[in-house]
């Protein structure tokens, strides 16, 4: 009973193409059948067509190219390419050993590690003009009951010396409770305006400012890799906190 | 407020890969030489105790030309939407489906 229960809540993995559109969708899991919530999910061969998975473990991705295959990535599991070609029905992600393991012996220092990311800060991060189109929802909660749901997909266009300006593609929002209704009455879309600080180059946070980072406490607690690529794991904390 | 978090530095590059803030978690992903937004969670709770949580997915565009807004979209009201609020809604596009805790309470 409990393979078949551990079959049908697997990754389900179908794939369609239609008018030169191919639908991905799915779920992960982890090695005890758990679902995994904000997993990378994207085409191999057109990384930036990619989602999340759902706190649930479940994705849907809609492109228009064809993909090779599927990479799932997250911090915490060993990264997993599942073919496209052979519709691979189970994805299940392995737990990273050690994945923060504090480091004995380090090439680099937490601080030399800082400094050159700050020397490269403009040349990696600087990117500008840049278009997004972007799917984002905002849920509030009242109380610990939801009140207002909103959805919306985006054509964004971001650059340092301005705020993001925003086209709305679709949309909706819906209050569940009185409370929601009564805020709703009068409800405006400035709440799109958080989407703004995502501008990690315009509104960079005071660890990301290097005449900053003498008020913080650094540790180098690993390596991991992160969508295919090696990277350090750095902790931060504010001196004052 | 707890300034405090986590950075993901690309061993390579020296770029930012992914950071976790008091309130936010933000992943880029690299592609020509640079980092792009893939995606971004925040969670805000207010004083009166209110919680807003935001999730987004980024999808890198090629073209850069200016957008021109159609209009000052952040005063708009906005109208409630009064079909039921499911993933169906969004099959045209690339989305996060709705997490089932939230879809019991919709429904009820």
């Amino acid at each position: 009973m409990k393979c078949i229960l551990t079959a049908s809540i697997g990754l389900l993995l179908s794939l369609s193409a239609y008018s030169q559109t191919y639908i991905v969708e799915g779920s992960v899991r982890n090695q005890d059948k758990e679902p995994i919530p904000y997993c990378s999910v994207y085409i191999k061969n057109k990384p930036q067509a990619g989602s999340i998975t759902n706190k649930d473990g479940r994705y849907y991705i809609k492109s228009n190219v064809q993909p090779d295959s599927i990479v799932f990535s997250h911090i915490q599991y060993e990264t997993k390419t599942a073919s496209f070609e052979t519709h691979e029905t189970n994805t299940i992600l392995q737990q990273k050993v050690n994945h923060i393991s504090e480091v004995s012996v380090k090439a680099l220092s937490a601080k030399g590690i800082m400094m050159a990311f700050y020397k490269r800060f403009k040349e990696n991060h600087s990117i500008e003009p840049v278009r997004y189109k972007a799917f984002t929802r905002i849920i509030s909660i009242h109380k610990d009951e939801l009140y207002l749901m909103e959805e919306y997909y985006l054509d964004l266009y971001q650059k340092k010396t301005h705020n993001t300006e925003f086209n709305i593609i679709k949309c909706r929002a819906k209050p569940f409770s009185k409370y929601g209704r009564k805020i709703f009455k009068n409800y405006r879309l400035i709440s799109l305006s958080k989407m703004r600080s995502d501008n990690i180059f315009k509104y960079r946070e005071d660890i990301l400012v290097k005449s900053k980072l003498k008020n913080y406490n650094l540790k180098l607690k690993g390596y991991t890799s992160i969508n295919q690529r090696e990277a350090y794991i750095m902790e931060f904390e504010n001196k004052k906190t | 407020m707890r300034d405090k978090g986590r950075l993901i530095i690309d061993r390579e590059n020296f770029g930012l890969a992914s950071a976790e803030f008091y309130d936010k978690k933000i992943t880029l992903f690299f592609k020509n030489k640079q980092w792009y937004i893939n995606n971004v969670i925040t969670e805000f709770t207010s004083m009166t105790g209110n919680c807003s949580k935001r999730i987004s997915i980024y999808e890198l565009q090629d073209k850069t030309i200016k957008l021109e807004e159609k209009s000052p979209i952040m005063v708009e009201k906005i109208k409630e939407f009064l079909s039921d609020f499911n993933d169906e809604f969004w099959k045209d596009f690339t989305h996060i489906p709705l997490d089932s805790v939230y879809l019991k309470q919709i429904k009820y």
